[in-house]
């Protein structure tokens, strides 16, 4: 090139309009070579050149920055400007590794967490029923108001009575639980059967399978409803899934049933046991053995409010035609879309849900916050894309494609995460998870995940974006990132962040920490009785002693086998009862003082059980007053009454709370007849869960009685379960047909009783521990980035003789600022939002000030370090060094 | 007729410039013919912002050509002006004729 000034022609080559460059400096190359070189010294030569590009810089016609034009080729597309943002993102990210991961793995477990709760709220309480018109079906539970019982089963008579007299119901019908002998060709299996009215099914909307259905009249009275349908899980594993099962014979209970059809999966009624069988119509039912649920389907437009009021009118009729059995009956509806959840469980879901919400949040915020740093760190660079006429849309777009490439990887690692979270959720929360089998990822989870990656990376990347330098492009450009601290508006920014980080870490950190509390609370309550080394089993009895006029043998029975039990030495105690003890559900019955009236406040209700002597021992439990029952004490209809009975501490407080109860007698059921005498009161224990309060019982003897299935308790020595083979031989001995069933142990059902307690616990501590390394993150980051921005000042401070304490106090005191201001707004909304919790509570009230202290000065503390620790480095920078970097 | 139909003073000396140049209107010959005539110094940014303002008036019309050593291998764009640009110098000229029609400017005086 002759001579051509390089310097002028290069900014000239800046700062025109692109659409003029070239011809705009051929021209003036073209006149300078070819007519001013020529013709003048160098040096006047040059500063003509000079001068024309200075006075066309000047002379350009609006006298600002080059017109804003985006850059692209001709042709174009949107698409193809969006995979030129998405590879400068990626580049640029991949150019950080360090940041990349840092916010991939935030989004992950904020992003996985939210999936996997997901999965299971879905499934408990989004997915679509399995039922037509889920909207026109209900439960109908008895209610006994001035009682406070609101979720009472029905007698068979009241169902049918119900059944007949409704308007409303197109169907109405019942199901009742009971287990039935399995007889197969090695050894006899005791299932679940569930007892069907004939409409069952067709009051859910539900059609089997395979085969049919019951007929409509296959539970009337003269039927022998010798048919069965079978619950799938149980067609597959035992037929192998073979549809010539419908039509052969099955033996239940000794008798032969024809299997006429194999039912679908609802999670709800239908896997509730292996067989179902007829309820057939059974006159001489007693009208107080509350055994059956009843649910029904409205008729086409009669509304809930109709068939409520219709029903309450039966129900009062029949409280006065029995007055002695349904007195102050009336009715309840669940809807059933409330059948898959009970309201704490809904409870408990909506708090996690919202608890991954918060903690989503938290991710977003930490994410917000690193692209603002790091967007301010790439100043210059924007500010030189924006000169070069980059669009501000354009370069709002190209922030936003970097939050968006980070949510989409953060949901697809978030989504590997859910999956493992599922599978250990599946493993850990088996009992406290309904329809747990069900819950997995599906199209409408894998929609939830994509949405909050897509909410996350607008949540995240706005802000950043929006906060582009770009209204000062000058200075920008000329300050560069050599400001002293900063931005002044973008660092109040980072410190709100900071602070809403902090507010909801602390706000989960709470709740956290009241269930956490709550659980504590609930491991020092004394159930009441030993759980160590306790085996429990059920078997039924022989069908040739569970007859009434059979209990001498039935006591010879139980005698005999637990005689046997007691011979092995690692036996300690053994005894039977007629129900499960830590069970699922319980029988009780009304109990009062026989000297007193009938009132609402003379009665109490009460558990019954029979028990066999030895059962209290058995169970750890002590006897307060009086004596333990002996096999002298007997039941009808081996002794008329007054029956010899113990009642719990719990029954007796409420019974006599002053008086001594020993010798006292009570009227059970409220029939004439059964009259109980005290004989002895019994430590009280929490048969329930240890959440719930001590039971009042009334234990009757067991000699007498011809209840079938048996429980048993067995006191080992050492492992319950390896008794498990000598229960077996014993059985043998003396009924090979019996089936052991119901094997487990006493500390596994403790457990079980507070799983779903448990896993709230678990989960909402995960989550608000994650909450707050995320938000500790935060408060560093903020903090390291500011204090790297000032290093020079601190260095000419101290330089100045500031001493460095006073300096690294004013520097910690600062940065921990919004973090004590977050905990501040958290404390708040900690107190607003904890009520919620309280149904899930235990002796813990929501406002625990423990709890809140603790939590409060944990995030202080931590924030004080989080702060301490860059501030410490900075100072730690000789001040010659910090000057230099000036 | 609206304001924008009449042309600006530099306006209309470019377009001259283009008229009296015939083909050989370029950035610039434009320029140089402008600062020969009028002898006052003109900056080449000047000429193109006033070329681009004229192209979008419809006055004008542009042709890249080939690349050129002498340029250091940039294409030269020449002008022509289109009739609309013609029409308009005559419009100015009308205007300006109708504008100094009966006066005289006494060179001792001063405008009266």
């Amino acid at each position: 090139m002759s001579g051509v000034p390089r310097l002028a022609r290069w900014l000239l080559a800046t700062v025109v309009p692109k659409r003029h460059r070239d011809y705009l400096i051929g021209d003036l190359d073209e006149e300078y070579r070819r007519f001013i070189r020529p013709s003048r010294s160098t040096v006047s030569a040059y500063l003509w050149y000079w001068r024309q590009v200075l006075r066309s810089i000047g002379a350009r016609p609006s006298r600002r920055p080059a017109p804003i034009q985006t850059i692209r080729y001709k042709g174009d597309g949107i698409v193809m400007s969006l995979m030129m943002d998405l590879r400068f993102a990626l580049r640029g990210l991949l150019k950080a590794p360090g940041f990349t991961l840092v916010a991939v793995i935030t989004l992950t477990l904020g992003i996985g967490a939210n999936t996997a709760i997901f999965s299971v709220v879905y499934s408990v309480l989004l997915a679509p029923f399995p039922y037509e018109q889920p909207d026109r079906l209900f439960q109908i539970w008895g209610t006994k108001a001035e009682r406070g019982w609101f979720m009472n089963s029905l007698s068979e008579p009241n169902f049918w009575d119900f059944k007949e007299r409704n308007q409303s119901f197109q169907y109405l019908a019942a199901y009742g639980g009971s287990s039935v002998n399995l007889e197969g060709d090695e050894y006899a299996e005791r299932v679940r059967a569930g007892r069907l009215s004939a409409e069952f099914l067709r009051a859910l909307g539900v059609s089997p399978t395979l085969g049919r259905d019951f007929l409509p009249a296959e539970d009337d009275s003269g039927e022998d409803g010798r048919v069965v349908l079978l619950n799938n899980n149980f067609w597959r594993t035992r037929y192998g899934s073979d549809p010539d099962a419908v039509g052969s014979t099955i033996l239940l209970d000794g008798n032969a049933f024809t299997v006429i059809g194999v039912l679908p999966h609802d999670g709800i009624w239908l896997d509730q046991a292996h067989v179902f069988v007829p309820l057939v119509h059974d006159p001489s039912e007693q009208r107080n053995n509350n055994v059956l649920v009843m649910i029904g389907r409205l008729k086409d437009g009669v509304s809930e409010g109709a068939a409520y009021a219709d029903m309450e009118g039966i129900a009062r009729q029949l409280a006065e035609s029995y007055p002695e059995f349904n007195g102050g009956m009336g009715v309840n509806f669940a809807p059933s879309t409330r059948w898959r959840a009970d309201s704490d469980m809904r409870l408990a879901l909506w708090v996690l849900m919202g608890a991954v919400g918060f903690l989503l949040l938290i991710a977003c915020v930490n994410l917000a916050n690193l692209l603002l740093a790091r967007s301010t760190g790439k100043q210059r660079e924007t500010a030189v894309c924006a000169a070069l006429g980059a669009g501000r849309g354009r370069i709002f777009r190209r922030m936003l494609a970097e939050s968006v490439l980070i949510a989409c990887v953060g949901a697809t690692l978030g989504l590997v995460l859910a999956m493992v979270a599922v599978h250990l959720l599946k493993a850990l929360g088996a009992s406290a998870v309904p329809r747990v089998e069900e819950v997995g990822v599906n199209v409408w989870v894998l929609g939830f995940t994509l949405l909050t990656a897509v909410a996350t990376a607008v949540l995240s990347g706005l802000l950043p974006a929006f906060k582009a330098p770009f209204a000062n492009l000058v200075n920008e450009l000329r300050e560069g990132d050599r400001s002293v601290s900063g931005n002044r508006g973008q660092n109040r920014i980072r410190e709100v962040l900071v602070g809403a980080e902090v507010a909801l870490a602390l706000v989960l950190l709470v709740g956290a920490g009241l269930l956490v509390r709550s659980f504590g609370e609930l491991q020092k309550v004394d159930a009441g009785f030993d759980s160590e080394n306790r085996l429990t089993f059920a078997i039924n009895l022989p069908a040739a002693v569970s007859r009434e006029e059979e209990s001498e043998n039935t006591r010879l029975f139980l005698n005999e086998f637990l005689g046997r039990l007691r011979t092995f030495p690692q036996v300690r105690a053994a005894a039977a009862v007629n129900w499960k003890a830590l069970g699922a559900s319980t029988i009780n019955m009304a109990v009062r003082d026989i000297g007193r009236p009938s009132t609402e406040k003379s009665t109490f209700l009460a558990d019954w059980r029979y028990v066999t002597p030895g059962y209290f021992q058995t169970l750890g439990l002590s006897m307060v007053r009086g004596r333990d029952l002996t096999d002298q004490d007997r039941m009808y209809p081996l002794q008329a009454p007054p029956w010899n009975i113990v009642i719990s501490r719990a029954l007796a407080d409420e019974l006599w709370p002053t008086e001594d109860p020993i010798g006292r007698q009570v009227m059970m059921w409220e029939e004439e007849q059964a009259i109980g005498t005290v004989v002895g009161v019994v430590e009280s224990m929490r048969e329930r869960g240890p959440d719930r309060n001590p039971t009042r019982v009334v234990y009757m003897s067991y000699i007498g009685a011809t209840w079938s299935p048996v429980y048993f308790v067995v006191h080992t020595a050492g492992d319950p379960m390896s008794l498990i083979p000598m229960v077996r031989g014993i059985l043998a001995d003396l009924d090979s047909s019996l089936p052991i069933y119901e094997i487990g142990n006493l500390d596994d059902s403790l457990t079980n009783s507070v799983a779903g307690r448990r896993l709230n616990t678990l989960l909402l501590s995960a989550f608000s521990f994650v909450a707050l390394v995320l938000a500790l993150a935060g408060v560093y980051g903020v903090m390291a980035y500011s204090v790297a921005r000032r290093t020079s000042e601190i260095g000419v401070r101290v330089a100045l003789g500031a001493g460095p304490a006073k300096v690294l106090r004013q520097i910690v005191t600062g940065g921990v600022r919004p973090a004590l201001i977050g905990i501040g707004i958290g404390l708040v909304g900690a107190f607003g939002l904890s009520r919620f919790l309280s149904n899930l509570l235990f002796e813990i009230e929501p406002t625990d000030p423990v709890t809140y202290l603790t939590v409060a000065s944990v995030l202080a503390i931590a924030a004080v370090v989080a702060c301490y620790l860059p501030a410490r480095r900075a100072l730690g920078v000789s001040p010659v060094d910090a000057l230099r970097e000036e | 007729m609206g304001k924008g139909d009449y042309l600006g003073e530099f306006e209309q000396l470019v377009l001259l410039a283009l008229v009296r140049l015939g083909k050989q209107g370029y950035g610039m010959t434009v320029r140089r013919e402008l600062e020969a005539t009028s002898g006052r110094s003109v900056s080449i940014g000047s000429v193109y912002s006033t070329l681009d303002r004229l192209e979008n008036k419809g006055y004008l019309s542009s042709e890249h050509g080939d690349p050129e050593p002498v340029r250091g291998g940039r294409a030269r764009r020449t002008f022509q002006v289109k009739p609309e640009g013609v029409e308009a110098l005559a419009r100015s000229r009308e205007l300006l004729s109708k504008m100094w029609d009966g006066i005289v400017i006494d060179p001792d005086v001063g405008a009266p």
